[in-house]
C-alpha cells in the first residue's frame, strides 16, 4: 500500500511523516524544506505501507518545482491513499489545496492538524466536514501525537465516499466536452486534464501537443468562459474553486469572535447574520422587484401604444394592429384579417408588453446571482430548508422556479436523494414562475396601482410560507427521508460584467419570447374561434361559444369570487400562464373593461388561484419525464388545485366578512 | 487630518444620517396607515437616537446632535408632502438605519466587526436610493408616453426622501475606504 502525504508548506507534514513512520527528520519553519521525496514504512494490522512525503505546495499549478513533483508524484505513482495535512488554524486558506487533490483522487485522508491552536479561533465541526467531502477528517495535533491512531487506522480502514467538486454549470458543461474527448483517446483521470487544458497548463497543453482536435476545443472553451465570466481563466478557475473552499468553511466552522478583513469576509458577516441576514433579503427582494415594475412601466406603455394605439379625447389613435388590420381586410376576408390581427397578433402584442418585465427580472435576477448574493441567500436559506426535509442546495431550484418551472424541476437533478427531488418536484410549482409573474403584474396593474410590488411581494412571501410548510409535512410524511449533506460555494463578491448579466439574462428570456411564438400563439388561435363562433354573434359575446362556457362554469366560481371569464381564462392558463392575459383580453376588450367587472377582493382572489393552481402543461410533461412516474403528476396537479381553491375560498371568505376591497 | 479622527467624524455624521433615516421610515410607514401623524413622538425618538449610538454620558457635541436632528426632523415634519405612504421602503429605510446603527460603536473604535454593519447599512441605503432615483426617471418617461395624444400640464416633481439621503449617504463611506487602517477585536 502507497500513501503519500500532502499539504501546503509548514502545516507539519514532516511531523506527522515522523510519527507515522518513525523516520527522523529535520522540521523547519521555511517554506519548500522538504523539496525532496522523502520516504518511510510504517505497519498496521500487519499490513506494510511505504509513506511519501510530498513536498510542500499551496496548489498544484505546474508553476513550481514542488508542485510538479507533487502532482506528477500523484498521477504516476497513484498512491492508494492521499493524506492533505491542514493547518487548521489557517483553514480556509489550507481547503484551496485540497480542491485541487479532490480532481486527482478520490481516496484522501484529512488531517485537521494543530487542532489546538484551531479551537482558538474557531469552532470545527469535524463530523460535518466529513460528511460533506465524504471523505475521513481526523483532527490531529502531531506534535504531541494527538490523533496519528486514528489517522492510521482511517488509512487503511476508512470509507471513501468522495464528493465531486463542482464548477459553475456553464464551466461544467464546457469541461465534460473536453473530458468525452479525452476519454476517447482512452487516457487516465480525464477531468483532470480537461480542467487543466482549459486552465493552459502548459505541461498538459505539452502533453496533447499532438491531439490538435482536443487543443482547439480547450481553447474555444477556455475563451467562452473567460468571455462569459470576464476575466483570464487562471483568475476565474481559481476562484471557482476558492468559493468552493469559502463555502465549505462557512459551513464547517464558526469563528469566535468574528471580525474580517476582505470586504467579502465584511459583507458576509452581516447578510448571513441570525438576525440581520432575512431582513436584507427580503429588502433586496423588495427592492429588485420594485425596480422591474416600475422601470418596466414606461417600456410596456410604449409597446402597448405601438400595437393597440390608444382612445383619447379626440377619438382613437391607431396601433400597429389597427393598421394591420385595414390593410390585409383590403385583400383577405375580414374574417382571416381579424383572425390574424385580433386573435394571434393581439395575443402575441399582449405578451410582448411584459416582456420588459421579464427581461429586467432577469436582468436583476442575473446581477445578484453575478454578484455572488445568489449563493449567500442559498447558504442562508440552509437552516430553513433544511427543516423542510431539503439540503441547501433545495434552495436553487425554488429560486430557478422564479424564472421558469421547467428548468427549475429539471435542475432537480443535482439533489442526489430520490425522496429529496420528488420533494423538491412537488414544491416547484408552488414557487410562482415568470409567467405567473406576467399576469400578476398584468392585474396589479389594473386593481392596485398604487401598492403593486407590495400585492406581489404579498404574493410572493405566501408562496414561500406555503412552500416551507408544505415542504416540512411532506418531509415528515409521504417523502420522509434522510438529508445529503453538500458545500454550498460561496464566491467572493464582485462586480458582475455586462457582458455576463448579458449573457445570463438573455439565456432566461429567450424561453419566453420563443413561447410567445408557439404555444402562445396556437392558444390565442383557439380561443379567437371560440370567441368568434359561431358564425354571425358578437367576438366574446354571451352567444360566442366562449360566452357560453363562461356561462355554464359560473356557480363554479361563486365562493371563490371568480367571474366565468376569470374561470375561462384559468382554464386557458393551462396551455400557459401568460394566455390568462391574452383571454381577459378577448373576453373583456380592455383593461377599463377588466377593472369594472372585479373588485379588488375578486382580484385578489383570483390572484390567489393563479399563484397555487396547476402548472403549465410544459411543466407537467417535465414533470413526468424526470419522475417517470403519471401518478406523482396527478398528485402535483391536485396539490396544486387544492391549495388554490383553499387560498381564494379563504381570502374571499375572509374580505367579504371583514368588507375589505368589496 | 489623522484617519481615526476622519473615522471618528464620519461615525458622528452617519449617526445623524441613521438617524434622518429611521424617522423616514418611521414616517414612511405610518403615513400608509394614518393620515396624520403625531410628530411629537417621532421627533423625540429622532433626536433620541444619536444617543444610543455613541455614549452613555451627554457631552456638548451629542447635545449638537440632538438639537441638529430636532431641527432637522421638525424641518421635514413640515413639508410633510414629500414624503409618501410606503410599507416596504419603510422598512428598507429602516432596515439599513438599524444596520448602520449596530455598526456605530465598533466603527468608532477602529473594529472590522463594527465596519461590516457600517458599510452594509450604508450600501443598502445607496443601493435603495439609486433604485429610487431610477423608478423617478423611468415615471416621468411614462409620464410623458401616456400624454402621447393629449395635452397634459408638466411633471410635478416630488423629492422623495430617497433623494436627499442619496446626496447625504456618500459623505459617510469614509471609513471603507480607509478599511485597511481597522483592525481585528482583540481576541479574533
Amino acid at each position: 500500500m502507497l500513501v503519500a502525504i500532502a499539504g501546503n508548506p509548514n502545516t507539519g507534514k514532516s511531523t506527522i511523516f515522523n510519527e507515522l513512520t518513525g523516520a527522523h527528520q529535520h522540521i523547519g519553519n521555511w517554506p519548500g524544506v522538504t523539496v525532496e521525496k522523502k520516504e518511510g514504512e510504517m505497519s498496521f494490522e500487519g499490513e506494510r505501507i511505504r509513506v511519501v512525503d510530498l513536498p510542500g505546495t499551496y496548489s498544484l499549478t505546474a508553476y513550481s518545482l514542488e508542485e510538479r513533483i507533487a502532482r506528477n508524484f500523484i498521477i504516476e505513482e497513484k498512491p492508494d491513499v492521499i493524506i492533505d495535512v491542514i493547518d487548521s488554524s489557517n483553514l480556509e486558506r489550507n481547503l484551496y489545496l485540497l480542491t485541487e487533490l479532490m480532481e486527482l483522487s478520490d481516496r484522501i485522508v484529512v488531517a485537521l492538524n494543530m487542532f489546538d491552536e484551531a479551537k482558538r479561533k474557531y469552532k470545527i465541526d469535524v463530523n460535518k466536514m466529513s460528511q460533506l467531502l465524504g471523505i475521513p477528517v481526523i483532527p490531529t495535533v502531531a506534535t504531541r501525537g494527538f490523533g496519528i491512531s486514528d489517522l492510521q487506522k482511517v488509512i487503511v480502514k476508512g470509507e471513501f465516499k468522495i464528493k465531486k467538486f463542482e464548477y459553475p454549470s456553464d464551466v461544467e458543461e464546457r469541461i465534460k466536452k473536453i473530458e468525452n474527448e479525452i476519454e476517447e483517446m482512452g487516457l487516465k483521470n480525464a477531468r483532470w486534464h480537461a480542467i487543466k487544458l482549459i486552465e493552459n497548463d502548459v505541461d498538459v497543453i505539452s502533453k496533447f501537443r499532438n491531439e490538435k482536435k482536443i487543443l482547439h476545443l480547450a481553447e474555444h472553451m477556455r475563451h467562452e468562459i473567460e468571455d462569459i465570466y470576464g476575466g483570464d481563466i487562471e483568475t476565474l478557475m481559481t476562484s471557482f474553486r476558492y468559493s468552493f473552499a469559502h463555502g465549505l468553511f462557512h459551513e464547517v466552522a464558526e469563528r469566535i469572535n468574528v471580525g474580517g478583513v476582505t470586504i467579502t469576509d465584511m459583507i458576509d458577516y452581516v447578510v448571513a447574520h441570525k438576525i440581520f441576514g432575512i431582513p436584507i433579503f427580503l429588502a433586496v427582494m423588495y427592492l429588485a422587484f420594485n425596480f422591474v415594475f416600475l422601470v418596466a412601466a414606461p417600456f410596456q406603455d410604449i409597446i402597448d401604444f405601438a400595437f393597440n394605439g390608444k382612445d383619447v379625447a379626440g377619438g382613437h389613435i391607431n396601433g400597429l394592429i389597427d393598421i394591420s388590420y385595414m390593410w390585409m381586410s383590403s385583400f383577405l376576408p375580414q374574417w382571416a384579417s381579424s383572425l390574424i390581427n385580433y386573435g394571434i397578433l393581439r395575443g402575441l402584442a399582449a405578451v410582448l408588453t411584459f416582456t420588459p418585465i421579464i427581461m429586467l427580472l432577469f436582468l436583476v435576477l442575473s446581477i445578484l446571482e453575478d454578484s455572488g448574493y445568489l449563493a449567500r441567500v442559498a447558504f442562508l436559506m440552509d437552516r430553513i430548508t433544511r427543516k423542510m426535509g431539503l439540503e441547501g442546495r433545495g434552495i436553487i431550484p425554488l429560486m430557478l422556479g422564479f424564472g421558469c418551472n421547467v428548468p427549475a424541476v429539471m435542475a432537480t437533478r443535482a439533489l442526489k436523494n430520490e425522496k429529496e427531488r420528488k420533494l423538491s418536484m412537488a414544491l416547484n410549482p408552488l414557487v410562482p414562475c415568470g409567467a405567473r409573474i406576467q399576469v400578476f403584474a398584468f392585474i396589479t396593474s389594473i386593481f392596485f396601482t398604487n401598492n403593486q410590488a407590495l400585492v406581489l411581494w404579498s404574493l410572493l412571501i405566501l408562496s414561500m410560507i406555503v412552500v416551507f410548510v408544505m415542504g416540512f409535512i411532506y418531509s415528515r410524511t409521504i417523502f420522509k427521508g434522510e438529508g445529503e449533506p453538500f458545500v454550498m460555494e460561496l464566491p467572493p463578491y464582485r462586480v458582475p460584467t455586462l457582458k455576463g448579466i448579458t449573457v445570463h439574462m438573455w439565456e432566461k428570456s429567450e424561453g419566453f419570447l420563443r413561447k410567445a411564438g408557439t404555444i402562445i400563439v396556437g392558444a390565442a388561435t383557439i380561443i379567437w374561434f371560440l370567441a368568434a363562433l359561431p358564425w354571425g354573434v358578437k367576438y366574446g359575446s354571451p352567444q360566442s361559444y366562449i360566452g357560453q362556457i363562461a356561462f355554464l362554469i359560473a356557480p363554479a366560481g361563486k365562493y371563490l369570487g371568480l367571474t366565468p371569464q376569470a374561470i375561462i381564462a384559468l382554464i386557458f392558463g393551462f396551455f400557459a400562464k401568460e394566455v390568462v392575459i391574452d383571454v381577459l383580453f378577448v373576453l373583456y376588450g380592455t383593461k377599463g373593461a377588466i377593472a369594472i367587472a372585479m373588485t379588488p377582493l375578486q382580484a385578489y382572489s383570483f390572484l390567489l388561484f393563479i399563484l397555487f393552481y396547476t402548472p403549465c402543461v410544459a411543466t407537467l410533461a417535465t414533470i413526468y419525464e424526470e419522475a417517470k412516474s403519471l401518478k406523482f403528476v396527478t398528485f402535483v396537479v391536485l396539490e396544486g388545485l387544492l391549495l388554490a381553491i383553499v387560498f381564494s375560498f379563504a381570502a374571499y371568505t375572509i374580505g367579504l366578512a371583514l368588507g375589505v376591497g368589496t | 487630518m489623522k484617519v481615526e479622527d476622519g473615522v471618528k467624524l464620519s461615525v458622528i455624521y452617519a449617526s445623524f444620517l441613521s438617524a434622518l433615516t429611521l424617522y423616514f421610515g418611521i414616517y414612511e410607514i405610518l403615513k400608509y396607515f394614518i393620515s396624520s401623524i403625531p410628530y411629537l413622538f417621532l421627533i423625540t425618538l429622532t433626536a433620541l437616537y444619536p444617543l444610543l449610538s455613541l455614549r452613555k454620558k451627554l457631552n456638548s457635541l451629542d447635545i449638537f446632535l440632538i438639537i441638529l436632528a430636532f431641527l432637522g426632523a421638525l424641518g421635514i415634519a413640515i413639508s410633510d408632502t414629500y414624503i409618501p405612504g410606503d410599507v416596504m421602503g419603510g422598512f428598507v429605510l429602516i432596515l439599513s438605519s438599524s444596520l448602520i446603527f449596530a455598526g456605530l460603536k465598533d466603527t468608532y473604535s477602529m473594529l472590522y466587526s463594527g465596519l461590516s454593519f457600517y458599510i452594509v447599512g450604508l450600501f443598502l441605503l445607496l443601493g435603495d436610493a439609486v433604485i429610487e432615483v431610477t423608478i423617478i426617471l423611468a415615471e416621468v418617461t411614462d409620464y410623458y408616453i401616456n400624454c402621447i395624444g393629449e395635452s397634459c400640464a408638466g411633471y410635478v416633481f416630488l423629492l422623495r426622501p430617497e433623494i436627499i439621503l442619496l446626496i447625504l449617504t456618500p459623505f459617510a463611506l469614509y471609513p471603507f475606504f480607509k478599511r485597511t487602517h481597522f483592525r481585528r477585536r482583540e481576541n479574533d
